[in-house]
């Protein structure tokens, strides 16, 4: 088990004042087993309330509206949580988790990779390891190669992405041979930017895989979103009026206590 | 159900400007037309230049026939009758389906009077059709705001038209009454001064005379 | 019914007045034409009425319960009835639903069910429309015209009124308010279907709204009224696809949405109908299985049937199609609108070959049907009376109960050769009458 220190927050400048801003907020830890909270705060500049609610993947949102015009956004996180992979505990899947999603949709190439890969053999989670073995070696990793809207087989048939992107590939790898896999989205040791990884389910628990850095999740990951993939988590979408050029800044920070 | 929003509103105000601008062009062409029995030349030019709208005619046939049908031209009469519909069709479920099909009759009719051989017939019963599309919102239309922004629209077109285009000064303070009594009656947001201000320049036929400028001036500036 | 061919030029006068037409886009530009109206009705007896209208209850409230099912507890999947690839494959499905019961249950409110009778009389399901199915004002007006030209008609044959519709409408719509105004939702005045949400709106008494009418605030939607009181909405009634419904949980970058409208609804504060989601269940695929849905949820023997139908993912039914892909139909599960619909007789022995190829690679994205041929409805070309292919949308309303409108939209094709019946390929619509004996 650890004890950690977890900060994250999102700027938002706009080149013009926008008004009517309607938003969700997903940059929330998870309460899980796993993955207990203590002492976490959050603030919104402009000052405002958020309304609470749990999506179908089981993340909290938070939503919220400006209607005056503003030109500054910031979202403000933090908190301290105990993390302990020991203390996950069995839960259902949703079947949803076993099929193709929007941004994670079989590909001939990623057919062809796959092949190499005879079907489940020695258990669900040693193939899903199998799988990110193999795909981390093939894959480069490239700051900036790829963007949000990037699909899996796009990535794949450049050969380089980042953390968003290896998770996606290895997300449709997994659910082709019938496994059932998910996207997270949340945070590592050290300062800088959100990370992404893998969830596959077997036997009634769920295991993180993070293929960016080729190893089994372990105390040091702190999960802020789940769900099919990418789109679905998120951590802030936002629709506003006016003719602004928005400039997003992300800064995150996980310590141990 | 009782609530307009925003942009609703602002359709009824120009649906009865434009039906209005319609129907005043309509009278004003029958004029200017009637002239041409014993002229043969009228100053076409000199219309364009009261109404405040470019002479892009270039010759006398051209005008009389391109001011009524050229959809092309934003200061037609086919032009403000298409604007009146684009505002009509929209607000359906307030002015009632019977009433927006009198809309659609005019349409229709403007284009058979085109190739009319009693074209100023044909005319008329376009204009018949916007009396029938007026009667029919006052008593279809349930909700007293659509009526009296409807109104307080055609109104504020009336008085700039009837000012424009010298109608009598009797005509001009009848519009000008109606208008005054309405505008009140809208939730409108107007600045009460220039209300006063146009009446104090159609007063009279001579101050009518003098302030027409000042007076169109003054309603352009009635909601801002 | 014949005399009212005579009165054609004064019923389509009358059509025009009312302005009576549908939009549609040609390269890119937006173009209103009159739909295309035959007097000629299409008769449907007391008696065929009533053995239409108990299949239809039947098959609309066994949709509602697999739905709801699907939403909540899958029974269905779990029992095997049906394969749980056909709804989560589906574009339809909806996982941003998973655990949403919307407002007294109802998934499915209006429900426009297709069916074609074949030329030996017997009626046949051809497919299940229950996202938003358009086309009830076409008959609602045209009765209303019809009947001021030939009053006659009308009192001789005993005809059950149809004019009913916005009422039954609008007591759906109060059976899930939530307690504020009606509004119906329309994307814009350039919307093909323009025309019914603004009819619709008048005769239901409800608001048609734009989406930027509508806000939504602490979980709560408003109607923005221009003297600055918003008003609370209760029910929407939306003429918009579910994904551009709220660009926050939906399609990012929808433009015509309304930002935060899920979460309202999720809250319970407001009734969407049709519900977010409901395309899971008027797949081309999952058609197949609505019988066995009949017999599951409801516990009874299907009323109305379904045109046989062969899914290729099974191994025998694929043997049987390419075995017999001449005579069959080819649907592509992804198509709407009369697209993406192949009879095997038209093509060469190549593309048969192709085609044969593309369903033994892609057997999901197929289904193949027997090719019912329809009885042909009398319908006037030019001045003649000629036989053309015709099928039925029938409107079934669920609010408290479920009823059928005892009328419907009869398409036909202009097109004697084909089978494809859809107003935005060209065709035109009949009234359909229900004889009240």
């Amino acid at each position: 088990m650890r004890k950690v220190k977890f900060s994250y927050s999102m700027e938002l400048q706009f080149s013009q004042p926008v008004w009517q801003h309607s938003f969700s907020l997903l940059a929330f830890p998870l309460r899980l087993p796993e993955q207990q909270i203590g002492g976490f705060s959050w603030s919104l500049q402009p000052e405002t309330g958020l309304n609470f609610q749990q999506d179908s993947f089981g993340n909290t949102i938070g939503s919220g509206r400006f209607d005056a015009p503003h030109t500054f956004f910031l979202y403000e996180m933090s908190g301290v949580a105990w993390l302990s992979q020991s203390r996950r505990k069995p839960e259902p899947c949703l079947p949803f988790y076993r099929y193709p999603s929007a941004a994670c949709r079989m590909t001939v190439p990623l057919q062809n990779f796959l092949q190499q890969y005879p079907a489940v053999q020695n258990g669900i989670l040693q193939q899903a390891i199998e799988l990110m073995q193999g795909l981390h070696q093939q894959f480069r990793y490239e700051t900036g190669s790829t963007s949000v809207s990037t699909t899996a087989g796009d990535a794949f048939a450049q050969g380089c992405g980042v953390c968003q992107d290896y998770a996606q590939i290895l997300i449709t790898l997994c659910r082709a041979q019938g496994i059932a896999a998910r996207y997270i989205a949340g945070m590592i040791f050290g300062e800088g930017a959100t990370h992404a990884w893998v969830e596959v389910y077997d036997n009634g628990l769920w295991h993180g895989l993070d293929p960016t850095q080729n190893k089994l999740v372990d105390d040091g990951y702190l999960k802020l979103a789940q769900g099919r993939d990418c789109l679905d988590c998120r951590l802030n979408r936002g629709v506003f009026c006016g003719q602004a050029v928005q400039k997003q800044r992300v800064y995150v920070n996980l310590e141990e206590l | 159900m009782g609530a307009i929003s925003l942009e609703k509103s602002q359709q009824m105000y120009w649906l009865g400007r434009y039906t209005e601008r319609v129907f005043t062009t309509l009278q004003a062409y029958n004029i200017l037309f009637d002239e041409t029995v014993d002229e043969r030349q009228v100053l076409y030019d000199k219309f364009c230049h009261a109404m405040g709208i470019p002479d892009v005619y270039g010759s006398q046939a051209a005008f009389f026939e391109n001011f009524l049908f050229d959809a092309k031209d934003n200061s037609s009469v086919v032009s403000s009758l298409e604007r009146a519909f684009d505002n009509a069709v929209v607000l359906r479920d307030e002015i009632s389906s019977e009433s927006l099909s009198y809309i659609h009759l005019a349409i229709d009719q403007m284009q058979a009077a085109r190739t009319s051989k009693e074209r100023l017939l044909d005319l008329q019963v376009v204009m018949d059709y916007l009396y029938a599309f007026w009667g029919s919102v006052d008593d279809r239309a349930d909700s007293e705001v659509c009526r009296n922004l409807m109104k307080c629209g055609r109104y504020v077109e009336r008085m700039d038209l009837y000012v424009r285009l010298r109608f009598s000064h009797a005509e001009v303070e009848r519009a000008y009454y109606k208008l005054r009594g309405r505008i009140g009656k809208t939730g409108l947001l107007y600045q009460e001064e220039k209300l006063d201000y146009i009446g104090e320049c159609i007063v009279t036929e001579e101050a009518l005379n003098e302030n027409r400028q000042k007076a169109l001036s003054c309603l352009a500036q009635l909601f801002s | 019914m014949f005399e009212l061919v005579e009165h054609t030029a004064a019923i389509n006068k009358q059509l025009a007045r009312y302005g009576v037409r549908f939009g549609i886009y040609k390269n890119n530009e937006f173009h209103e034409q009159l739909f295309p109206f035959d007097t000629i009705p299409r008769v449907i007896p007391a008696d065929e009425f009533d053995f239409l209208e108990k299949g239809l209850i039947q098959r609309v409230n066994a949709l509602n319960a697999f739905l709801a099912d699907i939403y909540s507890e899958k029974k269905i999947l779990k029992d095997g009835i049906v394969p749980e690839e056909f709804v989560y494959s589906s574009s339809g499905y909806l996982p941003q639903c998973e655990g949403i019961v919307p407002p007294a249950g109802i998934f499915s409110h209006i429900s426009g069910i297709d069916l074609v009778q074949a030329e030996t009389g017997e009626w046949y399901i051809l497919e299940d429309n229950l996202r938003i199915p358009s086309g009830a004002s076409y008959p609602l007006i045209a009765r209303e015209l019809t009947r001021r030209v030939c009053p006659d008609v009308f009192y001789v044959n005993k005809i059950r009124d149809n004019r009913n519709y916005g009422e039954l409408l609008r007591e759906t719509m109060e059976a899930v308010n939530c307690g504020g105004i009606r509004v119906i939702l329309t994307p814009g005045r350039y919307n093909a279907a323009f025309f019914e949400h603004s009819y619709l709106a008048e005769k239901t008494d409800s608001i048609l709204a734009m989406p930027q009418d509508l806000y939504v605030e602490d979980n709560v939607v408003y109607y923005r009224s221009y003297d600055g009181k918003p008003q609370r909405v209760g029910v929407i009634y939306r003429r918009i696809s579910d994904e551009y419904l709220d660009p926050l949980t939906f399609l990012p970058e929808s433009v015509i949405g309304v930002p935060h409208l899920m979460d309202a609804y999720k809250a319970g504060n407001v009734a969407i109908m049709n519900t977010p989601g409901n395309g899971v269940a008027d797949d081309k695929g999952i058609y197949y299985f609505v019988p066995k849905m009949i017999q599951y949820y409801l516990n009874e023997e299907p009323i109305l049937k379904n045109a046989p139908t062969y899914l290729p993912m099974y191994e025998e039914d694929k043997a049987y199609v390419l075995e017999n892909l001449e005579k069959l139909v080819i649907k592509d599960v992804a198509e709407a609108g009369g697209y993406g619909v192949i009879f095997g007789r038209d093509l060469n022995a190549e593309n048969l070959q192709e085609m044969k190829d593309l369903i033994c690679r892609e057997p999901r994205r197929f289904i193949a049907q027997e090719i019912i041929y329809f009885k042909d409805l009398t319908t006037m070309e030019n001045g003649a009376a000629v036989e053309r292919k015709a099928d039925l949308r029938a409107f079934v309303l669920t609010g408290k109960t479920t009823k059928v409108w005892a009328s419907g939209l009869t398409r036909f094709s202009r097109n004697p050769e084909s089978f494809v019946v859809n107003s935005s390929q060209g065709g035109g619509f009949k009234d359909t009458w229900v004889l009240s004996r």
